[in-house]
């Protein structure tokens, strides 16, 4: 019981640590170099350790996860994100662009999906987030298999102020980053 | 918790097969998302699992990931109707985690409160008085020390939840000013009420905004004080409706309600008490020793 309840505590005040440290609180600028180094800190005894305890590692994980506590609970804090929106640019052999939306069913379809687009930019791992767009267009290409290149486009969705949005202006979409993919379909 | 996976089998229902399978057409496979879960721990509870059981007994994956979502579908209305409660309930939150980390890539707040929902009711002293397991063998009684200490690790963690979601809102300067409030509630896709409505509560978003990082970081405080403990259940509780009208997070909305409600209901509203058999029925009660 005070194991779980420790470990609740523990994994909260990791993030909220790892928050202050990426600078997306409002809090001074000494305190952001401190939570940077605790987080140094933790990381540091991490690897120092994660030859020993690998496999209580393992364990405290999977116990994480199984419980429900392995990640915090800062839903939509300290910052909205702008929303973020992703545009397929598939290119044809004569040159001709075709532009597609991820598709989604219904939803709560949607909703899984705006948590992935969500998440994508957070990859640190740059590799993994290229493989994660590498499979993502792969699953265009699919549907477009004479396509001799396709180009993810994510971008975010700028909401207007209130003061604009109550003369309906409408979102605007600005670019953040894209991925170019090339198929050999010959 | 029943009905929280019942409602999860039906927000699924169209996508299960599509979302599991590894297939190459689907954007995030669920062979990607169990290879990010294999960098924390290979413990870790998914579908490829029931999956390679299957083709050891020669079932296709389609196959296995309908009889899945059958057994889902199953525990949840096992759980609702109070039947074979325990194992319904261990086999729910077990195929529920399976599925929602072999998504891990798109899940969010729901699938980690109905994962603590379901980890606590696997420890939970079953059934209450409507089960039909009660009508089943009456003799048998809840052990009441461990629904005592069931209840107070959720309550302490249900605070430990709120104080920390409160925290990180107000360490964010858009949570005094009403921009977050603002943008939570007109980005897609939870502008369920068109912009140009909200547009018209401008003033009010700041008092809005600092309203639920106070009623959360509030909470751990002013609900174990008897005076106050009503007003802020019913506050919170009152929050999670709007949540859920205004940005259609439905499904969210409803466990947090039930989380609620298990860990401070019987305390704030007394007849749940009889619900769930801690006040026991009077045929029920140890016999005078005097």
């Amino acid at each position: 019981m005070y194991g779980h309840l420790f470990l609740v505590l523990w994994v909260c005040t990791r993030n909220t640590i790892l928050l202050v440290a990426d600078r997306h609180t409002a809090l001074p600028e000494w305190l952001h170099q401190s939570a940077k180094r605790t987080v140094s800190a933790i990381a540091e005894a991490h690897i120092r350790h994660a030859g020993a305890l690998a496999l209580l590692d393992q364990v405290w994980a999977a116990y994480e996860h199984a419980a429900g506590i392995d990640t915090g609970y800062g839903f939509f804090a300290p910052a909205v994100p702008n929303a973020s929106k992703l545009v397929f640019e598939i290119t044809y052999a004569d040159g001709h662009p075709e532009y597609e939306l991820p598709v989604v069913s219904d939803n709560a379809a949607g909703l899984r999906l705006s948590t992935f687009l969500y998440q994508l930019p957070r990859v640190r791992y740059e590799p993994l987030r290229e493989l994660v767009m590498r499979m993502v267009v792969y699953s265009v290409w699919q549907r477009h298999p004479t396509a001799k290149r396709i180009r993810a486009v994510v971008g975010f969705v700028s909401i207007p102020p209130p003061t604009a949005a109550r003369d309906l202006h409408v979102a605007d979409y600005q670019f953040q980053y894209a991925y170019d993919f090339t198929f050999d379909t010959d | 918790m029943g009905l929280q996976l019942l409602f999860f089998c039906f927000s699924m229902r169209r996508n299960w097969v599509s979302l599991f399978e590894s297939d190459p057409s689907q954007p995030v496979s669920r062979d990607l998302s169990e290879a990010v879960l294999n960098a924390q721990s290979h413990l870790i509870p998914r579908l490829g699992w029931f999956i390679e059981g299957g083709a050891a007994l020669g079932l296709n994956e389609p196959t296995v990931l309908n009889i899945t979502f059958a057994l889902l579908l199953s525990t949840g209305s096992l759980l609702v109707i109070g039947l074979f409660s325990r194992s319904a309930a261990v086999a729910g939150w077990f195929m529920h985690l399976c599925a929602v980390k072999s998504a891990n890539l798109m899940t969010y707040g729901v699938d980690n409160f109905t994962t603590i929902g379901l980890f606590y009711l696997v420890f939970a002293p079953l059934p209450d008085r409507f089960a039909l397991d009660y009508v089943r063998k009456k003799s048998r009684q809840p052990n009441h020390c461990m629904a005592d200490v069931c209840q107070r690790v959720l309550q302490l963690h249900i605070c430990i939840v709120y104080f920390f979601t409160g925290l990180t809102k107000a360490l964010g300067i858009g949570w005094w000013n009403g921009t977050s409030l603002w943008r939570s509630v007109t980005s897609p896709p939870y502008d369920v009420i068109p912009a140009h409505i909200w547009a018209t509560l401008t003033p009010l978003l700041p008092l809005l905004g600092i309203s639920v990082w106070v009623l959360e970081m509030g909470y751990p405080i002013f609900i174990w004080l008897q005076k106050t403990r009503l007003i802020w259940f019913l506050a919170i509780i009152v929050m999670h409706i709007a949540i859920a009208l205004t940005m259609g997070l439905y499904l969210f909305a409803f466990v947090m309600i039930v989380l609620n409600l298990a860990a401070f209901g019987p305390d704030v509203l007394p007849f749940l008490n009889k619900i769930t058999l801690r006040e026991l029925p009077a045929m029920l009660q140890p016999a005078n020793q005097n």
